[in-house]
């Protein structure tokens, strides 16, 4: 591995600690009681981070729950597809994200305002700039959704840009660019939602 | 490795400040990311301007991991998932059946204060449409005054607190299938189709499908007239329900959706 490469390999600012104890996951076929216990443990563990996670893709708290609740009747049919019980938590945060995205296609109504700037555009950042969730929240939401969903990924779950693009199965160049985009967007927003406070 | 731009070279090299990199001078880094340096940035001039944005990036990287998990996750959401794996055990095929919101399974706790709720409100509820249907031709000529609309508006938490609560549908016979017809000629609900009964009898029929979301239509009543064209209102209620009152053939109707997948005026004509 060169050097770039186990740069690659780092996670996110302010890594938080990585989950090593995870419940077993029997092999072949499970009944309703053992699928039950598992999918119980993984809720209990799990849950939160699922939802924070969910909620920053939607900004919306009903559709968030949902989007839980579908991810583990999900995990609950599925259960034999996870084949690593340390991947939990990924596996589990897949299976939302591709819901959030099967949900997104089918409100037809949900318009996204395309944020992307040209770097020439984007005003800097001061740096008594300050950044709360909700208008955090806004800016995501202004963000195309593989922006979006790259983005929390990276700073929410502190997933590398190799375990992001392993995910989402792009480039590692492609995460790359998508976040370096995606923070220019964000600054923009930011920026735009700060002169709106001030006025 | 690919080409990479002056932004991607920031984001590189700002993702890396964990291990030191952005404390190092230029020189200091490895090969790699050096070359890489030294084709993005020519001048001084430039080179300033990246370490200025390489700053800021920082900056706004330790923000954004800083308010990210700022989320407040509702207490009892763990509760009411366990509470809905159920729905995954009934041998689901995914593809096939929409769950139902999250929003509207609760914990066992006060579920039985609220059925009770539910049912004296479904009888007093029923009651006063039966009335409201004696008085109807006297009082009433216009068909949007035949039930109390309050009245309905009322009653479609209760009715759905009661489906929920049974949760047991049967296939289409009888008159349902001949008033699914009816429905089914005029609007576009789909073709699954299965029914049951609240209260004391009321027949509902569930249009609920992947494509549809949520749909249930509560048959008020039948009459010996019969409309020509569907005539609807939507009416506002509170809770996670988008509900339509009308008139379709000879039925009386409300149509009760989440609008999880269609918004509820799909369903209607025009």
């Amino acid at each position: 591995m060169t050097p770039i490469e186990a740069m690659l390999e780092i996670p996110g600012v302010a890594g938080e600690p990585r989950l090593d104890s995870r419940p077993d996951v029997p092999g072949g076929n499970l009944n309703a009681e053992e699928r039950h216990r598992i999918v119980t443990d993984y809720v209990d563990q799990f849950h939160q981070d699922v939802y924070r996670f969910v909620y920053r893709l939607t900004g919306d708290v009903d559709w968030s729950e949902d989007i839980v609740q579908s991810t583990y009747l999900k995990a609950f049919e599925r259960l034999e597809q996870l084949k690593d019980s340390q991947k939990a938590k990924s596996w589990l945060l897949a299976i939302a994200r591709t819901t959030f995205l099967g949900d997104l296609r089918k409100r037809k109504s949900w318009v996204f305002t395309d944020a992307e700037l040209d770097g020439a555009q984007v005003p800097t950042l001061k740096e008594s700039t300050s950044v709360d969730s909700a208008r955090l929240q806004n800016a995501l939401l202004e963000m195309p959704e593989q922006f979006r969903i790259v983005v929390v990924m990276h700073y929410l779950q502190q997933e590398s840009y190799r375990e992001i693009a392993e995910q989402l199965q792009i480039p590692i160049g492609t995460v790359m660019s998508r976040l370096s985009r995606a923070k220019r967007m964000l600054k923009a927003k930011l920026i735009a939602l700060e002169k709106q406070n001030d006025q | 490795m690919e080409d990479l731009t002056k932004d991607e070279l920031l984001e590189l090299v700002g993702s890396c400040s964990a291990n030191g990199l952005s404390e190092q001078s230029v020189e200091q880094w490895p090969e790699e990311l050096r070359v890489l340096f030294e084709l993005a940035v020519k001048t001084p001039e430039e080179a300033e301007a990246f370490a200025q944005q390489l700053v800021q990036n920082q900056n706004l990287d330790q923000m954004l991991a800083d308010v990210m998990t700022e989320v407040t996750v509702p207490s009892d959401l763990g509760i009411r998932v366990v509470a809905a794996l159920p729905l995954a055990t009934e041998s689901i095929d995914d593809t096939e059946l929409l769950h139902a919101r999250l929003s509207e399974v609760r914990d066992t706790h006060g579920v039985d204060q609220r059925r009770r709720r539910s049912s004296l409100q479904i009888v007093t509820a029923l009651a006063v449409m039966i009335f409201g249907l004696a008085l109807w031709p006297l009082v009433a000529p216009d068909s949007s005054g035949d039930i109390d609309v309050v009245q309905v508006k009322q009653s479609v938490e209760p009715w759905i607190a009661e489906l929920d609560q049974n949760d047991s549908w049967d296939e289409l016979s009888g008159e349902a299938t001949a008033i699914a017809g009816t429905l089914q000629q005029s609007l576009p609900l789909g073709t699954k189709v299965r029914s049951t009964t609240v209260g004391d009898g009321q027949l509902v029929l569930d249009f609920s499908s992947p494509r549809n979301g949520k749909v249930v239509v509560f048959i008020l009543s039948q009459s010996d007239e019969e409309v020509s064209t569907p005539d609807f209102e939507v009416l506002q209620v509170s809770g996670p329900f988008a509900v339509a009152m009308g008139r379709v053939g000879n039925l009386q109707v409300v149509i009760v959706t989440n609008e999880s997948m269609k918004r509820i005026r799909d369903f209607l004509p025009g």
